[in-house]
């Protein structure tokens, strides 16, 4: 169940790749929130972990951005992107 | 050129800290009116000349905190209003701690009047004592919800603010 806005202890928390991905598609906090039909605050909060979308929202999410839900939400933090996602849409291979 | 912002626009604006000082003189004001009044006006500490202007200041914070409330609330609390699932979930949040605090409320009350009836033997209730109550309730019981959501939204984040442009 979500938690209300504000404070949820960690073990609620939501990680997310929201704003990431938002700068990557380069859409801005409100262009998406009218996407989803849903308050300009709202992504705030789940950007930052400070609320936790139900699974619709996090599915529509998942919808707009065209990608899995897992790929974009996990209850444990994401780790960093290596070399091998960061130079994906290159022909470079990374170097070890 | 930027539209000079309206009084609604302000009051929508309110930062989290001036709302909870809103919170404060409304549901703070007509209670300190009504002690005051019994406390230093009916025991003559206090001529009804000089209570006059402080049970007005006290009486205008109670109804301005509660009209600047509802004007706050009103677009997050009418049935009319389009949600989401966050917003809702706050409002709900608010209904909650609201029933919570009048329940703490009920219990105090009805405790101190069991005391005071089985030391002091019965209590008399009259409309003038009775008067003072009813006012409160029906002031501060529909302002509640409000006053709640006012008290635990929080700010907007400066980056939301900025998305919000």
């Amino acid at each position: 169940m979500a938690a209300a806005a504000g404070r949820i202890p960690d073990r609620d928390v939501v990680h997310n790749r929201l704003p990431l991905l938002r700068a990557d598609r380069g859409i801005s906090r409100s262009a998406l929130a009218d996407a989803l039909g849903i308050h300009y605050q709202t992504i705030g909060y789940i950007e930052r972990g400070e609320y936790a979308p139900s699974l619709n929202l996090a599915l529509r999410i998942a919808r707009f951005f065209d990608l899995p839900v897992e790929a974009i939400f996990a209850i444990e933090p994401f780790g960093q992107l290596g070399a091998d996602a960061l130079l994906a849409h290159r022909d470079v291979a990374p170097e070890h | 050129m930027m539209a000079t912002p309206t009084l609604t626009d302000r009051i929508a604006t309110l930062p989290r800290r001036t709302r909870r000082l809103v919170v404060l003189a409304a549901f703070l004001g007509y209670p300190l009116l009504v002690v005051g009044y019994s406390r230093l006006v009916l025991t003559d500490q206090v001529p009804v000349t000089l209570w006059a202007p402080i049970a007005l200041a006290l009486m205008a914070l109670s109804l301005g905190g509660v009209a600047i409330l509802y004007n706050w609330a009103q677009p997050r609390t009418a049935s009319s209003a389009r949600l989401d699932e966050r917003q809702r979930a706050m409002l709900d949040r608010a209904h909650v701690i609201g029933y919570g605090v009048l329940g703490i409320v009920a219990a105090v009350l009805s405790g101190a009047l069991a005391l005071i009836a089985s030391f002091q033997g019965p209590i008399v209730v009259t409309m003038e004592g009775l008067t003072p109550f009813l006012i409160a309730l029906g002031l501060y019981l529909p302002t509640l919800p409000s006053a709640i959501l006012a008290w635990i939204e929080t700010d907007p984040a400066r980056d939301d603010l900025e998305a919000s442009r």
